[in-house]
């Protein structure tokens, strides 16, 4: 069996030495490179398609579609086709479309790792062209959305200043007549300022009882006279200058005493009347806290305040503002994006404190650039061109954009973006829009300006309550806008001009109709001028328009009275309900103070008079001491010089 | 992961046979030269490679990356100095200059005074560790595994149908 092993091994044929080289992985090596292209050729399109279709839409917020797209890796081209951007606020058109976009990558830069488009062309572009499904809109709370809802949230936050939306509905209900009585009858309303009063009240009463012991812990007339008891046993007998030396000294403990007891009584007293007055400053709201009550009472019944410089702002700052925020995250991601070199401070803030040490990082060189150099990516320049086809949703536009890039100081140009041209079909006529984005350095400095000749508008309405419906039609504007924004601080001006609208006015009340529309009829033509300024986290909003200064002029006479009244009668139910308990707590506050005043600084002052009689006392009688001593030095001596005369017989 | 471990095995089994000395240094030369470069560049692309179409231990060369690349930590300033007065010489600047400005040619980081520096050592210091390997390998053989073969329990458990069975598989599958 050994044998027969040892046979088969020895008949075994030496193994062939292989080469250096491993032929065996060139199968492998063609599979992968084949499985590599055919992902590249087959599947890498779509895939990006679905990858930019998918960030987009979560970016944008509602669903954004790609017919779509080719690129070339050994041309370094690309070529995006049919995309279309849903409207939010109406998912069943776009709100942009665009045919194509191609783009060349400058072969030079991809060999660098930098993606330079060196010209690019954007051509059919189509607003609110009709989808064939309407598009998905994404809720605010997907989870998809979480980081791009947090730039929309603080934009909207930027625009929180709100004002009435149905101010117009609600003047209407005034100037019909109002009467807040019956409804705060039914309403039985808490008020914030009874309710507060009542705690005051409690608080003020728990207070009063801690003081109350605080001051009956103070040393009072029983210590005072002890004090005097004591000084007065002291007899200062000047004849026996030992004992008069230790009443001088028992006396002088008893001030000491008196003084340890006026201090006490002073740090109280000084405590105490410190929270007496911030009771007081409490108190002292109470008009204010009665204000708020009235103010919203006012809001609860709908009684709104005729200001005329508000009123426009209360009519169109919602529309406004709400055109303009969900744009207001692009200004965001630009600034993320195609960020402005930072300071040596900012990098020097952005550093971690403390890191472990890495490998390779050593010192980076830096030779003289003679060749190009490149940003990580760069739009050089693309050409816009659209034509409008016969029935169709595209528009005649025409513009350029251009220098478009992660490192604006590298690239050493302004981003622009040029656009001008009309869309028949939707009849917005006379389009210009230029914008220049300079982030070259700090502080970063964009600019807008444009206009539209001509565009029309859906019916506005301004109020559709019951007791008023306004609604304003055939809106057909031109608009013209400018702004500017140094790094976060922007200031940007609206015109728009709207002619000939026309009005339509519903009112149950006929009186209330007339004098709706005799003011709109002296407005045929609304001119609407908006502006927005300062920081970015906190914009002050300013909006001006012919239409609310006269409506707000035209119903100031007949509303204004109605609205002071029905203000007074507000007034009046609320001072009848708070009025007494606010009398009633003004009365507990001064009797406490009063109180403080007598027991507390009485007490103190009684004492330090006290204190004074008896350093008065002690005086004297140092002196009356000092006095008799002198006097018996003075006669002691005078016996002794007439004894020394008559030894020497002078 | 799996095959990782995979060419580790192998490098243990082909480094107790009698065969592959060469690919065994080549393997420790090739990590040395992958352990003394800090980060992934474009020379450690090429390493990998060289690793793939050159039969090279690859089980060998990952086991010295590890080991070197401990060594290399503690040996950076060493590189760093190395690296500045290469990077420093004035009748190279004109070459950097030209290799700064190609494509492609920025991503081995040579401008970096560790990674030159580490790649200078590295490289002249390969052959030497390639020939060092070869000898450590033979003499592992001759001291280690040829004594262990000549002990009373490797007989024994060369006698073992288990032992049988497993050089059986390893002919057919290994």
């Amino acid at each position: 069996m050994t044998n027969s092993t040892d046979n088969n091994q020895s008949q075994e044929k030496p193994k062939k030495a292989k080469g250096p080289i491993r032929f065996e992985a060139i199968i492998p090596t063609i599979l992968i490179t084949v499985l590599v292209g055919a992902y590249m050729t087959y599947f890498f399109d779509a895939n990006l398609r679905s990858g930019i279709e998918w960030v987009g839409s979560r970016v944008h917020g509602a669903e954004i579609n790609i017919a779509n797209i080719s690129t070339s890796f050994i041309n370094g081209n690309m070529q995006i086709d049919g995309i279309q951007i849903t409207d939010k606020t109406k998912p069943e058109q776009n709100m942009l479309q665009i045919g194509q976009i191609r783009f060349g990558l400058v072969w030079d830069a991809l060999l660098r790792a930098k993606f330079v488009v060196s010209d690019a062309a954007i051509e059919g572009i189509a607003i609110h062209a009709k989808r064939k499904r309407p598009g998905q809109i994404f809720k605010k709370d997907d989870p998809s959305r979480k980081e791009i809802n947090k730039i929309e949230t603080a934009a909207l936050d930027i625009t929180k200043e709100k004002y009435n939306k149905n101010i117009l509905g609600d003047l209407a209900t005034v100037a019909g007549g109002v009467d807040p009585n019956s409804q705060l009858k039914e309403m039985q309303a808490d008020l914030g300022a009874e309710k507060k009063i009542n705690d005051l009240k409690l608080d003020i009463k728990n207070k009063e009882n801690a003081w109350k012991e605080r001051i009956a812990q103070l040393p009072g007339q029983d210590k005072f006279k002890a004090l005097e008891s004591q000084f007065k046993a002291l007899k200062f007998d000047s004849n026996n200058p030992q004992q008069f030396l230790k009443d001088i000294q028992e006396a002088d403990r008893i001030i000491k005493e008196a003084d340890q007891h006026i201090k006490t009584i002073t740090t109280t007293a000084n405590e105490l009347n410190g929270e007496v007055n911030a009771v007081g400053k409490e108190l002292g709201q109470v008009d204010q806290w009665i204000q708020q009550d009235i103010a919203d009472l006012q809001n609860r019944l709908n009684i709104p305040s005729l200001n005329v410089g508000d009123l426009s702002k209360s009519l169109f700052l919602n529309l406004i503002s709400e055109k303009i925020a969900p744009y207001q995250k692009y200004i965001v991601l630009a600034k993320e994006y195609m960020p402005p070199p930072k300071d040596k401070n900012a990098k020097a803030a952005d550093a971690p404190m403390v890191t472990p040490r890495q490998r390779g990082q050593g010192r980076t060189y830096r030779f003289p650039v003679t060749a190009t150099s490149y940003p990580l990516f760069w739009l050089q320049k693309g050409t816009i061109s659209s034509k409008s086809n016969e029935g169709g949703f595209s528009g005649d536009i025409s513009g350029t954009i251009a220098n478009f890039t992660t490192n604006p100081r590298r690239v050493g140009k302004p981003a622009t973006l040029e656009i001008s041209g009309d869309f028949p079909h939707q009849q917005v006529m006379g389009l210009k829009a230029n914008v220049v984005i300079d982030n070259r350095q700090q502080p970063t400095k964009s600019t807008l300006s444009g206009s539209v000749a001509s565009f029309p508008m859906e019916p506005l309405v301004l109020s559709d309550s019951k007791d008023l419906k306004f609604k304003v039609t055939n809106l057909v504007g031109r608009s013209s806008f400018a702004g500017q924004m140094v790094d976060d601080r922007m200031a940007v001006n609206i015109k728009n001009i709207y002619d000939q609208v026309k009005y339509d006015i519903q009112s149950n009340n006929k009186d209330v109709e007339q004098i709706f529309v005799a003011a709109a009829n002296g407005v045929p033509r609304i001119t609407l001028d908006a502006g927005v300024k300062g920081k970015f986290s906190s914009l002050a909003w300013s909006v001006d328009s012919n239409l609310g200064r006269e409506l707000g002029s035209g119903l100031k006479k007949q509303v204004q009275e109605k609205i002071d009244q029905a203000k007074k009668q507000l007034e009046a139910y609320v001072y009848g309900r708070v009025g007494k308990e606010k009398q009633a707590l003004q009365a507990q506050y001064n009797q406490l103070q009063s109180q403080i005043n007598n027991q507390v600084n009485g007490k103190k002052q009684q004492l330090e008079n006290e204190k004074k009689q008896l350093m008065a006392q002690l005086d004297q009688k140092k002196k009356s001491g000092e006095n008799q001593q002198k006097q018996k030095v003075e006669e002691k001596s005078k016996k002794l010089m007439n004894d020394l005369k008559k030894k020497l017989k002078f | 992961m799996g095959l990782l471990l995979k060419q580790i095995f192998n490098f243990l089994k082909i480094l107790n046979s009698d065969t592959g000395t060469n690919q065994i240094a080549a393997g420790i030369a090739a990590g040395f030269i992958l352990g003394m470069t800090p980060a992934l560049s474009l020379q450690s692309l090429i390493i990998f490679l060289c690793l793939f179409i050159f039969r090279i231990q690859v089980g060998a060369a990952l086991l010295a990356t590890g080991f070197f690349a401990v060594f290399a930590y503690v040996f950076d300033p060493v590189f760093d100095k190395v690296g500045q007065s290469v990077l420093e010489m004035a009748s190279l600047q004109s070459l950097f200059t030209t290799l700064y400005n190609m494509p492609i040619i920025p991503f081995t980081r040579f401008n970096n005074s560790v990674v030159m520096g580490a790649g200078v050592v590295g490289f002249a210091l390969a052959p030497f560790v390639f020939f060092a390997g070869k000898y450590l390998v033979q003499k592992y053989r001759k001291s280690v595994v040829e004594r262990f073969k000549n002990t009373k329990l490797w007989k024994a458990v060369k006698a073992t149908s288990f032992y049988k069975w497993y050089v059986k598989y390893d002919e057919l599958y290994g």
